[in-house]
């Protein structure tokens, strides 16, 4: 390959030249009918650590080419299909699961994949007390993890689980037995001589990594799935997002994820599309329901209702997303609703809810109780244009009401740290969640949840969402759900704002791209390719 | 360079002993406050990860443990030459620090060329003719070279010669999948090295005339100019030779900054560098990583400044070892 002769010249000519240059193709050779080879490149914000037990995002999204999970997602409608397994079914009690596994499938090393690896993955990282695996709330209901044959796993519960394949799809990637089996749980904290030449079963086994420039993953010949039609995925370590619109532009990046400000600029490149990729998440105005004023709902309600939320969208997210009425996404098809108790802007109705919650206005306009003034923080963390934003109108759509409302910027590692503090010591924050496509909202809002940072405590929730995990009959469980979505947007525990879509900027030259957010998009490559 | 002199060795002695008090004293305060700063390791606070694993993770790392009992741990790593694990690569601080430097020196060494090679000529020519139209024009153009933003300069630089006219890559130091040769690197090298280069060429230029303008007041250049020799001889061998001491001095300021202070430089290009390899560790609050980082950085202010020292020696007889 020819590294860098580029003479000056025509723009065209040079991004041609770049796109040649980096799609591994020698000379202008063209691509041929059916794909065959190029390189897709994106960008990551740090060196990704090729260690599915941590996070952190380059780590994540390196994790989804390298290794593979027993399960993905559906690109058309969310649900878990297999990919290290087979087909999976339920016992009567519902406590035992039979996971049939592939059995043309090889590590990278050309080692056959067994029921062995899984047992070792979930035995001895995800549930190893001594490993603290960042997904482990996912799957602690997990006991144990049976081996019938080289081919079969029984996975046993500890109660009825219904959600379990989801969760097998989502950040739990197979780590290889015959190479980690012997280390000690220190070298599991910290395998070092693994992270140098990582062994997985992905559609891309490690090429080379060069520390603060790239990891660079090439096509797997034996994937169970079928050689890859790219020959490599490169991961660039971009952290300037400046730096990033660069090399979108001439050519050197093949993706990115735009915020709203950035769309008129992508918009003018000519070698580059927008989409709209659908994300299970949605974004929040969190309330701390265990401190006054937010433990009372008419107070909730009534800060829902002076909130604009269909300006938010249109004009924060550039009408990017869908209006969200709760914590279950649309994606979620089976059991989203929208026939919920809907929050329309009404000011009058707020200012009214607030009088009937016993805060009258004072003299300076703000409202009282008990002579103390409602004064409430809005915590957002600094540099997401789309939260500092929503922060700034929400704080002046308070103030219309009567809220003596303030806002207050913290880099976003000092503001989580907060939140995850107990007690949490804050009032009001907006963020964002992105969870696994299920109804199985127990983590967030169960009074038991690991992830529950809301405060929010709610017995008749409690056992909806017990009974929902529990609850093997599909038709059962959507009406279990889609009773809890309406008592929580009754309820208000937060302000949902929006399912917002995950805006990509794509290379126009890639193809067969599956139009999912890139995590998920990223378990579907095969079948990509980069043309000229 | 004059051979090790007793005088030397009893010198050099007592600087590296001063050297190793302060690394000591830097560490305890870096240690300090980056433990002590809101937030805790990117690792930590990944938005899936509960309260309950956030503290399982603080056990495994020792973060539950006092501060002095941390840094005592570390500092008993650090005595064994194992400067840690890194939060977020996950491989020794060491190994890092050890690709990273290469690259920042190769950075910093092309701009500080750059920067020199500019710089003095410039800054002669200016002080030979003082106050005419040319030393108007090259004054102006140092103050816009101090000014002028860096992140800023170098977006510009970028828009410019990247997207416009598309000669040169817009960030990066090799092209990925390339041959890795010089001529892949002098491309990627360009454009970061220009702009790092700026600001201290503007500073070079500026000591280099004002110091050269001082010496060319001095007697000794009268009678060299006396005795008819020519303008330029007078310039470079009489008066730039003794003007070097206090540019010396102004490049060894510099150099330590070289080695570790390109964050934003390194950022705005994505140069796979110390400067922001520092600004991710600070963000993720990787503290092994951060730690490793001072402590490399504070080595090589310290050496820097006794390379100075040792250098003044050399150029000025009159300076001696006490």
């Amino acid at each position: 390959m020819d590294g860098g002769r580029t003479r000056p010249g025509l723009r065209a000519a040079a991004i041609v030249l770049a796109g040649a240059l980096l799609a591994g193709i020698a000379g202008p050779a063209p691509v041929a009918a059916q794909g065959g080879g190029g390189t897709f490149t994106l960008p990551i914000i740090d060196n990704a650590r090729m260690w599915p037990i941590v996070g952190g995002l380059p780590n994540i999204l390196v994790n989804k080419v390298l290794y593979s999970t027993l399960v993905k997602y559906d690109p058309r409608n969310w649900q878990p299909v297999g990919d290290l397994a087979e087909r999976w079914t339920l016992s009567d009690d519902r406590l035992t699961w039979t996971f049939a596994l592939r059995r043309n499938v090889t590590w990278h090393d050309g080692r056959p994949f067994t029921a062995r690896d899984v047992k070792f993955t979930i035995e001895r990282l995800w549930l190893n007390p001594q490993v603290a695996f960042f997904q482990r709330g996912n799957i602690a209901e997990i006991s144990r993890v049976d081996i019938v044959d080289d081919h079969t796993v029984r996975i046993v519960t500890r109660v009825p689980f219904v959600t379990l394949p989801v969760m097998l799809g989502y950040l739990t990637n197979i780590l290889p037995e015959h190479i980690l089996g012997t280390y000690t749980a220190e070298q599991l904290r910290n395998p070092v001589e693994f992270l140098r030449n990582p062994i997985g079963t992905g559609p891309f086994r490690f090429g080379e990594s060069v520390l603060g420039s790239h990891v660079r993953l090439v096509a797997y010949d034996r994937y169970f799935g079928g050689r890859p039609r790219l020959d490599a995925i490169v991961f660039r370590v971009v952290a300037d997002l400046e730096q990033q619109l660069a090399q979108l532009q001439t050519g050197q990046l093949d993706l990115m994820i735009i915020e709203p400000p950035q769309v008129p600029l992508v918009q003018r490149m000519p070698n580059v599309q927008i989409i709209n990729a659908a994300q299970v998440n949605y974004t929040f105005v969190a309330f701390n329901n265990k401190v006054e004023p937010f433990t009372d709902r008419k107070v909730r309600q009534a800060l829902t209702h002076a909130v604009d939320r269909k300006a938010i969208l249109d004009k924060i997210y550039l009408g990017r997303g869908r209006l969200a009425t709760g914590p279950i996404n649309p994606l979620v098809q089976w059991a989203y609703t929208d026939r919920v108790h809907q929050f329309p802007y009404d000011p009058a109705l707020a200012q009214k809810l607030l009088e009937e919650a016993g805060w009258q206005r004072g003299p300076d306009g703000i409202r009282r109780k008990g002579g103390q003034p409602l004064r409430i923080t809005l915590d957002v963390d600094r540099g997401n244009p789309v939260r500092e934003q929503t922060a700034v109108v929400v704080r002046q759509y308070w103030r219309d009401v009567g809220v003596d409302a303030e806002v207050r910027i913290s880099e976003f590692n000092a503001l989580l740290s907060r939140i995850r503090s107990r007690p949490n010591p804050l009032q009001t924050w907006t963020l964002w969640y992105i969870t696994p496509p299920e109804a199985d909202i127990m983590g967030y809002y169960h009074s038991t949840g690991t992830l529950n940072e809301f405060g929010y405590e709610n017995p008749e929730l409690d056992r909806l969402l017990e009974q929902g995990r529990a609850t093997a009959d599909p038709q059962a469980r959507a009406r279990i759900y889609q009773q809890a979505q309406r008592f929580m947007a009754w309820d208000a525990p937060v302000i949902f704002l929006v399912y917002p879509a995950e805006i990509q900027a794509l290379s126009r030259r890639v193809q067969n791209w599956v139009p999912m957010g890139y995590r998920d998009a990223l378990t579907h490559m095969t079948g990509v390719t980069i043309g000229r | 360079m004059p051979a090790p002199s007793p005088p030397m060795a009893r010198y050099l002695s007592r600087r590296l002993l001063q050297t190793a008090a302060l690394l000591l004293v830097v560490s305890v305060v870096v240690f300090a406050l980056i433990l002590r700063a809101p937030g805790g390791p990117s690792i930590l606070l990944d938005r899936n990860l509960g309260a309950d694993e956030i503290a399982r993770m603080r056990t495994i790392l020792g973060l539950d443990q006092p501060l002095h009992v941390q840094y005592a741990r570390w500092l008993r790593q650090v005595a064994g030459g194992n400067l840690g694990v890194s939060y977020t690569a996950g491989l020794p601080v060491r190994e890092i620090i050890g690709q990273m430097l290469p690259n920042t020196l190769v950075l910093s060494a092309a701009a500080l060329l750059l920067s020199l090679v500019v710089a003095i000529p410039a800054g002669v020519a200016t002080a030979a003719r003082p106050y005419t139209a040319f030393d108007h024009a090259v004054t102006f153009l140092c103050f816009f070279g101090v000014s002028i933003p860096v992140f800023w300069y170098g977006l510009m630089l970028i828009v410019l010669f990247s997207i416009v006219l598309g000669w040169l890559p817009p960030g990066g130091m090799y092209t990925i999948g390339g041959p890795r040769d010089l001529a892949d690197l002098g491309r990627h090298l360009v454009l970061p090295a220009l702009v790092l280069g700026t600001a201290n060429m503007a500073i070079f230029a500026r000591y280099t005339r004002s110091s050269t303008m001082a010496v060319l007041r001095q007697d000794y250049v009268r009678t060299a100019r006396s005795k008819g020799l020519r303008e330029r001889a007078v310039l470079y061998r009489h008066a730039f030779r003794n003007a070097l001491l206090t540019i010396i001095t102004v490049v060894g300021l510099q150099l330590p900054r070289l080695v570790g202070g390109a964050a934003i430089t390194e950022t705005v290009f994505a140069w796979p560098g110390m400067g922001s390899l520092a600004v991710r560790a600070a963000f993720e609050r990787d503290y092994p990583m951060i730690m490793g980082i001072t402590l490399v950085i504070s080595a090589v202010v310290a050496a820097s400044n006794l390379l100075v020292d040792l250098v003044y020696v050399y150029v000025d007889p009159r300076i001696r070892y006490e």
